[in-house]
């Protein structure tokens, strides 16, 4: 078997040019075919009209005796006359008895015999021929015979070589022809299929290029409805689900890095200071202090930042059941209820049904760090409100305090990572700048929203909306 | 030498605050942008050590209003990020160098003092004054080649004498380099140093120069 190259653009050119080679071959074959024939049909009719004169020439009128048989020429006279034949064709004549009378051969041999001649012989013209004319090629002649009713024969005959003598020049003719017609299909062939592979090329050089690293390249699409463009299409989502789940990985890493330098900086400068020499057991207790504080608010931070990776944009890890936001709500405020009122708040609910298909406890999670904020963030003597229902297909959850509120300028920002309204806030009530964007990445993952309606120095409202379940 | 660190993260900026002053420093210490423009603003310190992210200020509009104010002094920033934008963005600013958190104390401190000796224009880290030398990074003192021993104090005082050799400092700038908020100083401590000075260097080199201050001279 032979080894194709790989390419596919080759392997489809030889296979195209082969079927094409196969074509112009048969083409031409028959054309040969049909040119031979024709000059074996040629040769057929001059050898039947030379028969006509062979008879007269090998028994010519004088050896006849009227009434009588004829009487054969003698050898000497007969192969006298041969010599000087007008055609070079060879003959046989036969007997019916399948003796030969005469025998002439295409390399010039000369057999006569004038003892087979039979005994009633008849004249040739006599007994019908050249009648009863048959051509036919045997072995490697062309042949013309003809039978007298009695058996007798006569056959003519010429090497088929010489027939096709002129075919020599029809077939050179022929096979350029034919390298001519290969050469112009084939050629532009190649140069087709390579336009037909483009996109091909184009989406495993984009491949290539996202390969070594830009994940924000595309495959162009020119022609998006061809096998190849639907492709391309499929590819480039999933290229772009790629990158976005790169970007998030990237932004973790980002985030989880930043957020954990400080305290292993606080971990790393107070250890070496206590090691530098040696120091009071207080100092070294102090430090030990340091390193279990900052440990602590870093497995908080991992924790939150795993949780967020999580979930970011995806909703495969939740566990949905079918439930109701004031069951949820009512759960929720159980935990945070009894913490307000330990801060002298008042805490309002107005719960109404909104049934919504979600897990049980990440959107309860969500609802509490709500809950935790308002608790957070609010002022002496405030309040806060809980609420649910339902309103125009969608169920939602609200949650309001009397608190601090967010600035103008700041409000786009709350649901981003770490970011904190006051940075100082965070140090008296140990938030992480986390818990937002955590609520937020579980509502999102549900398939829903999250908003904010603050005004500075008056409090928040924070609502929850999500398809409602019929 | 004294410095101002401004750090919001309570334990970091504490153990910066120990160490330095192990270092023989002077050490001021501010938790936020606000609290640190007012020290760096009213008092004068040879270095700023100046967190990025920081409450009510952050580090960059520090910065920004200090240099605007004319403050010259050298600024090494504190970042958790360290990235190249940021640099880009501190170094445009007027920060002097950068430290992307976690790092090193040692290195921390060389930075300080090469920051230091860089905005004095002795980026060398021996100071010569005649038979004098004094080797800022071990903090040694030779005379004729001798080793001088000296306190961490002593060395402080006869480090900012001989960073402005064949001038005369004046004894307020002495104190507000040598002392931190920390210090409650008499005012005749200084004289209690420069007297200890003279015995181990010799009179001659640790001039008074009346009305002007104290000088140190070849």
């Amino acid at each position: 078997m032979i080894q194709l190259p790989q390419s596919i653009r080759w392997q489809i050119f030889v296979y195209y040019s082969a079927l094409i080679a196969t074509a112009i071959v048969l083409l031409g074959a028959s054309h040969l075919v049909v040119i031979s024939r024709e000059l074996e049909q040629k040769a057929g009719l001059k050898m039947q009209a030379q028969l006509q004169g062979v008879f007269p020439f090998i028994f010519p009128p004088s050896r006849f005796n009227p009434g009588g048989p004829p009487t054969p020429p003698s050898k000497e006279e007969m192969d006298a006359r041969l010599q000087n034949r007008q055609f070079r064709e060879m003959i046989e004549m036969i007997t019916s008895q399948n003796q030969f009378l005469i025998a002439v051969f295409h390399t010039g041999e000369i057999r006569y015999s004038s003892d087979n001649v039979p005994s009633d012989f008849q004249h040739p013209e006599d007994i019908g021929f050249p009648e009863r004319l048959a051509t036919q090629v045997v072995r490697s002649s062309l042949t013309v015979t003809s039978f007298s009713p009695r058996g007798d024969g006569v056959i003519m005959g010429v090497p088929l070589i010489s027939v096709y003598e002129p075919l020599k020049g029809e077939v050179t003719g022929t096979i350029l022809v034919g390298l001519a017609a290969f050469t112009v299909i084939s050629l532009p062939g190649y140069w087709l299929i390579g336009r037909g592979l483009r996109p091909i090329h184009q989406i495993s050089d984009a491949a290539k290029r996202i390969s070594a690293g830009d994940l924000s390249e595309r495959i162009d699409m020119t022609s998006q409805r061809s096998e190849l463009g639907q492709l391309a299409g499929t590819l480039n989502q999933t290229f772009q689900r790629l990158q976005e789940a790169l970007q998030r990985q990237v932004q973790f890493t980002a985030d989880a890095s930043h957020e954990l330098r400080t305290p292993v900086a606080a971990i790393l400068a107070d250890c070496q200071f206590s090691l530098k020499k040696e120091r009071p057991v207080e100092r070294y207790l102090e430090t030990i202090g340091v390193c279990q504080d900052s440990a602590r608010h870093m497995s908080q931070l991992i924790e939150r930042l795993g949780l967020l990776a999580k979930f970011d944009g995806q909703d495969t890890l939740l566990e949905r059941e079918s439930l109701d936001l004031r069951e949820l709500a009512e759960q929720a405020a159980g935990v945070i209820e009894p913490l307000a009122h330990e801060q002298g708040l008042s805490f309002e609910m107005d719960l109404q049904p909104g049934l919504v298909l979600a897990d049980r406890l990440r959107l309860g999670q969500a609802v509490i760090n709500l809950l935790n904020n308002a608790l957070r963030y609010n002022q002496p003597q405030g309040w806060i409100r809980l609420s649910t229902g339902e309103d125009r297909g969608k169920a939602f959850v609200e949650v309001e305090d009397s608190g601090v509120g967010i600035p103008a300028d700041k409000i786009d920002k709350v649901f981003e990572r770490f970011f904190r309204v006051d940075a100082s806030r965070s140090k008296n009530t140990g938030g992480s700048g986390l818990g937002l964007a955590i609520t937020k990445s579980i509502v999102e993952a549900h398939g829903g929203t999250i908003r904010v309606f603050s005004q500075h120095g008056r409090g928040s409202r924070f609502r929850i909306d999500l398809p409602a379940k019929n | 030498m004294r410095v101002l660190i401004v750090e919001d993260n309570d334990h970091l900026r504490k153990s910066i605050v120990d160490y330095l002053r192990d270092e023989s420093f002077a050490v001021d210490s501010a938790a936020d942008g606000e609290e640190g423009l007012y020290k760096v603003l009213n008092w004068d310190y040879d270095i700023l050590l100046l967190d990025v992210m920081l409450p009510h200020r952050d580090g960059f509009e520090v910065l920004q209003e200090l240099r605007k104010a004319g403050k010259t002094l050298p600024v090494l920033m504190l970042t958790a990020r360290g990235e190249l934008s940021d640099r880009v963005h501190g170094l445009n600013n007027g920060a002097d160098d950068y430290l992307a958190k976690p790092f090193e104390m040692e290195e921390m401190v060389a930075r300080v003092r090469a920051g230091i000796r860089r905005s004095n224009g002795k980026p060398a880290p021996h100071l010569v004054v005649g038979p004098i030398t004094l080797n800022t990074s071990t903090r040694m003192a030779t005379l004729h080649g001798k080793p001088v021993e000296l306190t961490a104090r002593e060395y402080a005082l006869m480090e900012i004498l001989a960073t402005r050799r064949e001038e005369a400092v004046s004894r307020n700038y002495l104190y507000e380099h040598l002392f931190d908020e920390r210090d409650d100083t008499l005012s005749n401590m200084l004289d209690v140093y420069i007297y200890k000075l003279r015995q181990k260097f010799g009179r001659e080199h640790i001039q008074t120069r009346r009305g002007f201050g104290y000088q140190l001279t070849a």
